[in-house]
C-alpha cells in the first residue's frame, strides 16, 4: 500500500519552521528513555517501544491529529491508507485482534478452530452490541465478510477472499469459512478491515453513503461516529457499553483533526493542543525532539521506502543500471539524514520487521540476500558496457512528502557519483494515483520513489503487489514464474518456517533481479503528550483500537 | 444596473464553461484517488460509472448547467455531498477571515499611507517597512506568527476556526494578519502615493495661500480626491485577499473555501471546483461594480461625463 499525503507546503516553509521552533528553544529534553515497552531495536540508531506503559485515569476529552489527512471513507472495506484504516480501527471491531507485537488475539471471535487445512470455525462472541443498542448477530458477521467480496460497492479487500469457497453461519453463534486451498493469509487478516463486522440493516439502508461524512458506520468498537465535519474533524464518544471487561475506554470524547499540513502539525504538538498524533513526518523530528508538551516514540513498522521500476522499457528496465544505481547509495547516511535515525536499511521489497513468526528463518533468509552495501567500484563495475547512459533517469516523488524529496535528491547524488543522471519530478497526489493505476501515466518516467507497508509482518501481505506479472506495483514487466510458485506455495502452507522459507525464495528472486530497489525500513514515528499513557506505539496501531488503550497519566 | 446584471450572467456561463473545460481535458482521472490503493480494476470501473467520468464533454457539461440554473450546483464525488451545502458550511469561515483582513488593511493601510505621505520624516520609515510587509510571503508570514504567538507566548491558536463570534475572531486573528499584511504593505505604499501627489496640486497651494485651516485642507482638498485611487486598490484588495485564503486557509488548517478548492482542484472534483471558482467570478464582479459605483459617488466629473 502506498500512501501520498495532500500537503502544498513548500519546503522552505517546512525549514524554516523547523529552525524558528528549534531556535525557539521550546523547552524539554528528550532523554530517549520513557519506560515504555522496549522492543528489538532492530539497527536502528533511536530506541524502538512498541507501546507505552499503561495509564488508567479517566480523561474528559482530547484533539488528535490525522497527519495523512482527511480518510477518503471510513467503511472497513473500503479503507486501504492510513487515514481510513486507524478510524475504522477505532470505531470497528473485528473478528481477532492484534497486539502491538500483531501477535493474534481474539476479537468479536472469542475462539477460532482449523478442524482441517481448508476449514476456519470462529465461535462468535455472545452479548456484544452496536452502538444503537441492537445485538451482534452472525447474520451481521456473515454479511460484513461477504461485504468484502462487493467490488462495485468499493471493496479493496477481495483479493484476501479469493481463495474461500464460502463463508456461512454454522450455529447461533459460530461461522464457519471453507476454502477452496489452504490459506494462511486469511486468518491474519481477520485482525484488520476485511475481519471488521458492521451492522447489517444499518448498511444496507445507507447504501452508497456508507463511510461517508453524511452515513457514517456502525459497528460495535469502543468508539462511537459522533460526527464528521468534512475537511475539519471527526469527533468520537466512548462506548459506555464495550464488551471487552479488559479495553473500557478511558478517553470521553475525541476529536480527530486532519492535520496534513507539516508546519502546522508540528505547531500543534509543540504547543501542546493536540494530544498526539500517529504518522509523524520525519521532517518534524529535530522539532518534536524539544518540545516539551510531550514525547516521541519510535516503533517497529512493516513501512519501507524502495525505488519500483516504472515500466518495462528505459534506462531502469535494465538490471544493470538499477544494480548499479543501487550499490551507489549510502542507504545509512540516508537514514540519518532523512529520518534522523528513524529509518535503516532495507535489503528486499518487503522490510525486515523482526517481530514476527519464523525469526530465525527469516534472519538466516534475509543474510542471503544481494548486498546492499555502499560500493561505489561495484556500482560503477556494474554499468561497463551499458549504453545510452547520458539520458536521463526520472523518477517520480510525492509531492509534499518532504522526507520522500529529501532521499530524492540523496539518490540524485548517489547517481551523479557513477555518471548517471537521475533527475526527480514531484507529482501530485492524483498524478501520482493515476501513475500508480494506468501505464500511459507512467510514460517517460523510469522509477517510482514510494512508502509502503503491509498490514502486520508476514511478508504475504505485500508479495502479491510486487510478484505477479499484473501485480499492482510490478510496472517492469518482470515475469517470475518460480517466484509467484513459491509466493503461492507459501500461501497454502500452514507450517510459519516451511512457509518463511517459501516466501524468502520469492523475495530472494526479486532482488536477485534487483527489480525494485530497496531504501530503507522505517520506524513507526508518533508524538504523544505527557498526560496520556497506554498507547500502541508500534505500527501495529494502525489495526488497534488506540484510544481505548490510551487514559491519562 | 440590468446591464451589469447581464453582463455577471454571462461572464457566470463563459466563466463556468471554460472552468469545466478545462478540468475536463486536465490529464487525470479522480477515480484512482476516490478508490483508493489497490483496487480492482472493476472498483474503478464501477466507480466511474457511479459519476459519469466516461460521458462526453457537453453530456457532463449540459447535465451540471441545467441543475445549476435550478440551484443545485451538483455533488462533490470527494465528499459524497452537495456543493451546496460543502459552500455553505465554510462561507462564514472565509467571509469573516476577509472582512477581518480588510479591516486590517483599512484601518492599517490606509492610515499609514496618510500618515507617511503627510509626514515625510515617518514616510521613510513606513516605506522600509512595506518593503518587508510585501516581500514577505503569506505563508512565511503565517509560520512565523504561529511559532511566535502561538507555539511560544500562546496567546493565539495554532490551527482551526473556532465556534461562536468571539472564539472566532480569536482564531482568526493571525490569519488575518498573515492574509493582510502584504496588502497592508501595498495599500499602505498607494495611499501614501496618492496622497503626496494630491498635496502637491494648486489647489492645495492656493487653499494653504488663503489661509484655510491645514486640517481642512488634508480632509477637503487632499484625502478626498486621493480616495478614488485608493478605493480602487481597495477593490483590488479585497480580490486578492480572497485569492490569499487558498494559502491562509491551509496554513491554519482552517475550514473555510480556499482549503475547500485546493482539495476540489488537487482531486478534480468537477462540480465542487466549478461551484466554487463561479461563487469567486461572482465576487470579484461584484466588488468591480461596487468600485465602480464608489467611485462615481466620489467624484462628480464621473457621474456629469455619464450624461449623453
Amino acid at each position: 500500500m502506498t500512501h501520498a499525503k495532500t500537503s502544498f507546503l513548500r519546503p522552505a516553509a517546512a525549514c524554516l519552521a523547523a529552525a524558528l521552533l528549534a531556535a525557539a528553544g521550546c523547552g524539554g529534553d528528550d532523554d530517549g528513555s520513557n519506560g515504555a515497552n522496549a522492543a528489538d531495536s532492530a539497527g536502528y540508531r533511536v530506541e524502538l517501544t512498541d507501546q507505552q506503559p499503561a495509564a488508567t485515569k479517566p480523561v474528559d476529552s482530547i484533539t488528535w491529529a490525522l497527519p495523512y489527512g482527511e480518510p477518503v471513507t471510513i467503511d472497513p472495506i473500503q479503507a486501504g491508507d492510513y487515514a481510513p484504516d486507524f478510524m475504522v480501527s477505532q470505531m470497528c471491531d473485528f473478528l481477532l485482534r492484534f497486539n502491538p507485537k500483531w501477535e493474534l488475539e481474539p476479537g468479536l471471535a472469542e475462539s477460532w478452530d482449523q478442524p482441517d487445512d481448508r476449514t476456519l470455525v470462529f465461535k462468535i462472541r455472545k452479548g456484544v452490541k452496536f452502538w444503537d443498542g441492537r445485538p451482534m448477530t452472525v447474520d451481521d458477521v456473515v454479511y460484513s465478510l461477504k461485504r468484502n467480496l462487493d467490488e462495485d460497492a468499493g471493496s479493496l479487500t477481495a483479493p484476501y477472499f479469493a481463495n474461500v469457497e464460502s463463508m456461512e453461519a454454522s450455529g447461533p453463534s459460530e461461522v464457519t469459512v471453507r476454502f477452496k486451498q489452504p490459506d494462511e493469509l486469511f486468518l491474519k487478516e481477520m485482525a484488520a478491515g476485511p475481519g471488521a463486522v458492521v451492522q447489517r440493516d444499518f448498511t444496507e439502508k445507507a447504501g452508497s453513503k456508507i463511510g461517508t461524512a453524511q452515513g457514517g458506520v456502525m459497528c460495535t468498537g469502543p468508539y462511537e461516529f459522533e460526527s464528521w465535519k468534512p475537511g475539519a474533524e471527526i469527533k468520537l464518544a466512548k462506548n459506555d457499553d464495550y464488551w471487552d471487561p479488559d479495553l473500557q475506554p478511558k478517553i470521553a470524547n475525541v476529536t480527530v483533526r486532519f492535520l496534513s499540513e507539516t508546519t502546522t502539525l508540528t505547531s500543534a504538538l509543540v504547543s501542546g493542543e493536540v494530544a498526539g498524533a500517529y504518522g509523524i513526518p520525519a521532517t518534524s523530528i529535530p522539532a518534536l525532539q524539544r518540545a516539551g508538551s510531550g514525547t516521541l516514540y519510535y516503533g517497529p513498522s512493516t513501512q519501507q521506502l524502495g525505488i519500483y521500476t516504472a515500466r518495462p522499457e528505459g534506462l531502469m528496465a535494465d538490471e544493470r543500471v538499477r544494480k548499479a544505481l543501487s550499490l551507489a547509495i549510502d542507504r545509512q547516511a540516508i537514514a540519518e539524514k532523512a529520518y534522523s535515525g528513524a529509518a535503516i536499511p532495507n535489503e528486499a521489497v518487503v522490510s525486515n520487521t523482526r517481530e514476527q513468526e519464523a525469526k530465525d528463518v527469516y534472519a538466516e533468509g534475509w543474510k542471503q540476500l544481494p548486498s546492499i552495501d555502499y560500493d561505489l567500484d561495484a556500482a560503477k563495475k556494474q554499468l561497463d558496457g551499458v549504453t545510452g547512459l547520458d539520458k536521463p533517469i526520472v523518477i517520480a516523488a510525492p509531492a509534499g512528502d518532504q522526507a520522500t524529496l529529501d532521499v530524492a535528491t540523496l539518490v540524485q547524488n548517489a547517481g551523479k557519483q557513477i555518471g548517471l543522471n537521475v533527475k526527480i519530478q514531484a507529482l501530485q497526489p492524483l498524478d501520482l494515483s493515476n501513475f500508480y493505476y494506468k501505464p500511459e501515466y507512467r510514460k517517460g518516467f523510469d522509477g517510482v520513489l514510494s512508502v509502503s507497508f503491509s498490514d502486520h509482518p508476514d511478508p504475504l501481505n505485500f508479495l502479491p503487489y510486487v510478484i505477479p506479472l499484473d501485480a499492482y506495483f510490478n510496472y517492469s514487466g518482470w515475469d517470475s514464474p518460480k517466484a509467484v510458485r513459491a509466493m503461492d506455495e507459501g500461501r497454502r502452507t500452514l507450517d510459519a518456517d516451511a512457509r518463511a522459507k517459501l516466501l524468502l525464495q520469492a523475495i530472494q528472486l526479486e532482488a536477485d533481479d534487483r527489480v525494485t530497489i530497496p531504501l530503507l525500513g522505517l520506524a513507526n514515528i508518533s508524538f504523544i503528550s505527557n498526560d496520556i499513557g497506554g498507547a500502541p506505539t508500534s505500527f501495529a496501531y494502525l489495526w488497534m483500537p488506540d484510544f481505548a488503550y490510551m487514559g491519562g497519566k | 444596473m440590468l446591464t451589469r446584471l447581464a453582463g455577471l450572467l454571462l461572464t457566470l456561463l463563459v466563466a463556468s464553461v471554460v472552468i469545466y473545460g478545462a478540468l475536463y481535458l486536465a490529464p487525470g482521472d479522480p477515480s484512482t484517488l476516490l478508490a483508493g490503493n489497490k483496487a480492482t480494476p472493476r472498483t474503478l470501473e464501477s466507480i466511474r460509472e457511479q459519476w459519469h467520468l466516461d460521458d462526453p464533454f457537453y453530456e457532463r457539461y449540459w447535465a451540471w448547467l441545467s441543475g445549476a440554473v435550478r440551484g443545485d450546483l451538483g455533488e462533490s464525488f470527494t465528499y459524497k455531498q452537495s456543493v451546496g451545502s460543502l459552500i455553505s458550511d465554510r462561507i462564514g469561515t472565509t467571509t469573516l477571515l476577509i472582512a477581518y483582513a480588510f479591516a486590517l488593511v483599512l484601518v492599517g493601510g490606509v492610515l499609514l499611507g496618510i500618515v507617511g505621505a503627510l509626514r515625510p520624516r515617518a514616510g521613510a520609515g513606513i516605506t522600509a517597512v512595506s518593503s518587508v510587509g510585501i516581500a514577505v510571503p503569506s505563508y512565511v508570514a503565517a509560520i512565523v506568527l504561529i511559532t511566535v504567538f502561538a507555539v511560544e507566548l500562546g496567546w493565539f491558536p495554532v490551527f482551526g476556526d473556532g465556534t461562536g463570534f468571539l472564539d472566532r475572531l480569536w482564531h482568526l486573528t493571525l490569519p488575518a494578519i498573515a492574509l493582510a499584511l502584504a496588502w497592508n504593505a501595498y495599500v499602505a505604499q498607494l495611499t501614501k502615493a496618492a496622497v503626496h501627489e494630491e498635496s502637491l496640486r494648486d489647489h492645495v497651494a492656493t487653499a494653504r495661500s488663503r489661509g484655510v485651516a491645514e486640517g481642512a485642507i488634508v480632509r477637503r482638498h487632499i484625502v478626498r480626491n486621493a480616495l478614488i485611487p485608493i478605493t480602487t486598490v481597495l477593490g483590488i484588495t479585497i480580490a486578492g485577499l480572497v485569492a490569499g485564503t487558498v494559502v491562509i486557509e491551509q496554513s491554519f488548517n482552517l475550514n473555510g473555501i480556499g482549503s475547500l478548492l485546493v482539495q476540489a482542484t488537487s482531486s478534480k472534483d468537477f462540480a465542487l471546483v466549478q461551484g466554487i471558482s463561479l461563487l469567486l467570478v461572482t465576487i470579484f464582479v461584484v466588488v468591480n461594480v461596487g468600485v465602480d459605483l464608489l467611485n462615481a459617488a466620489l467624484d462628480p466629473r464621473l457621474r456629469t461625463e455619464r450624461r449623453p
